[in-house]
């Protein structure tokens, strides 16, 4: 059998197929090109802006937050309760207050304040107000994450006598004193032990040593960051606020009779 | 007899089904490359939302900021509050020395004794308290007052520190009262 092929076929032109293989290819480097410089880097974009849109949406939320709360404060308000709850936690070693109060308390109760000992060290300066911190320090102890409480302690002791039902309602009272303290120690005993004071009709006499802690808290170091959120109070400081009223405190008073000398020293008083 | 085979045919479909391929597999690769493109369009444009939202969001914040710092004095005062009754509070919570037990403790052994002194603080457990007795009835009297004064005002426990009989006659006692903190 014979093959009879026609004259005009070119096989070769036939299996040639390139002319279909130039879009392809040419789509294949785009598409590459286009991944690799223009999609993969702005999908990375994307998603850093995304996350930095989301932190921005936070800050923005906790900074209205922190406008609308500080829009609702009332300035008269806040000035009166630091007015009070400077006399019951003084910012600086404000000893004097704490004597007129002791002094005060035994007078209202009748007992004798006898002695009243107490070493505040510095009381105008650095130490006495801790607040004027130096800048160094303040970052240190930032950078240690160290959340200062800014409560400070002095100890006090003093020694008071009187019948032992005032005594006792004395000491009752004394933990509601402005300013703040807290008893340590009591070493009550018998007054005639000590000294020759007759018993009166009310009550045995009794001589006590009381040792107590003043307690002052030195003003806030730094105020934190603009961004920081507004701590609010909470219902219980609220309470303990409201019950601060009920505290005593006692006002120094100094007799307008009272001779401080005398301007012609040979004329009698 | 002539026999021929017409292969012309085979190779127009060859030929037709060639291009089919080739025109779809240009079509698809046009679609492709207009669907990357339109991705990658989208992409930029979603990228330049993005930014200019950041923009706004910074514009906004920075707004914010300024209104806080106008109002920074109040929030000092608002801190100040806050710091003085926490510390306030940290002091009140803690709990005080039994000096209220220990004041009845010394009025109740009064009563029977000559009391030397009563103790109470922080260093210590409780209230201490001695004294002495004429004789050892009037020790076991005031024991068992004070016994029944402890459990009155639930304390934990009372404890005998020591006991002596002096030469002439009279008891000296000295007593702990354990109290859970007031």
């Amino acid at each position: 059998m014979e093959i009879q092929l026609p004259s005009d076929i070119d096989l070769h032109e036939i299996l040639s197929v390139r002319k279909y293989i130039y879009v392809p290819v040419v789509t294949v480097v785009a598409v590459v090109v286009l991944v690799s410089s223009v999609i993969v880097p702005h999908v990375k974009k994307v998603t850093e802006a995304r996350r930095q849109v989301g932190m921005a949406k936070s800050e923005l939320s906790l900074l209205e937050d922190k406008v609308t709360a500080l829009e609702a404060i009332d300035e008269q308000a806040v000035s009166e309760q630091i007015d009070r709850l400077e006399r019951v936690l003084p910012s600086d070693k404000n000893v004097f207050s704490l004597l007129v109060s002791l002094t005060g308390l035994a007078a209202e109760n009748s007992v004798s304040l006898e002695s009243f000992d107490i070493s505040p060290g510095s009381i105008a300066s650095e130490s006495a107000t801790p607040s004027a911190l130096p800048a160094q320090e303040v970052a240190a102890s930032r950078q240690q994450g160290e959340r200062k409480q800014n409560l400070e302690t002095l100890s006090a002791t003093f020694t008071i006598f009187g019948d032992f039902s005032r005594v006792e309602h004395y000491l009752t009272q004394v933990e509601r004193l402005q300013p703040l303290v807290k008893l340590g120690t009591i070493k009550l005993a018998p007054l005639e032990r000590r000294s020759a004071v007759v018993a009166t009709e009310s009550g045995v006499p009794v001589i006590v040593d009381v040792q107590l802690d003043f307690f002052y808290a030195p003003l806030p170091e730094q105020l934190g960051t603009i961004s920081d959120p507004l701590v609010a109070i909470t219902e219980t400081e609220l309470a303990l606020y409201e019950s601060f009223s009920d505290y005593f405190s006692y006002d120094a008073q100094i007799p307008s009779t009272l001779v401080i000398g005398k301007e012609d020293l040979f004329s009698g008083f | 007899m002539k026999a021929a085979i017409n292969l012309l045919q085979e190779t127009k479909h060859l030929e037709a089904r060639v291009r089919r391929m080739g025109l779809a597999l240009q079509t698809v690769s046009i679609v492709v490359l207009v669907a990357v493109a339109a991705v990658a369009f989208l992409l930029m444009s979603y990228t330049f939302l993005v930014a200019r939202q950041r923009v706004r969001l910074d514009d906004a914040i920075a707004r914010q900021k300024s209104a806080i710092e106008a109002l920074r004095p109040l929030e000092s005062k608002h801190v100040l509050v806050k710091q003085k009754l926490s510390a306030s509070e940290k002091v009140v919570s803690e709990p005080s020395i039994p000096y209220t037990i220990g004041l009845a403790f010394f009025e109740n052994a009064s009563q029977q004794s000559a009391v030397q002194g009563m103790n109470t603080g922080r260093d210590i457990t409780g209230v201490t308290i001695g004294g002495t007795v004429g004789d050892v009835f009037r020790l076991v009297s005031l024991l068992d007052r004070l016994v029944s004064f402890s459990q009155e005002h639930g304390a934990l426990r009372l404890t005998g520190e020591g006991f002596n009989r002096s030469p002439d006659g009279e008891y000296q006692y000295s007593l702990i009262l354990e109290t859970q903190s007031q």
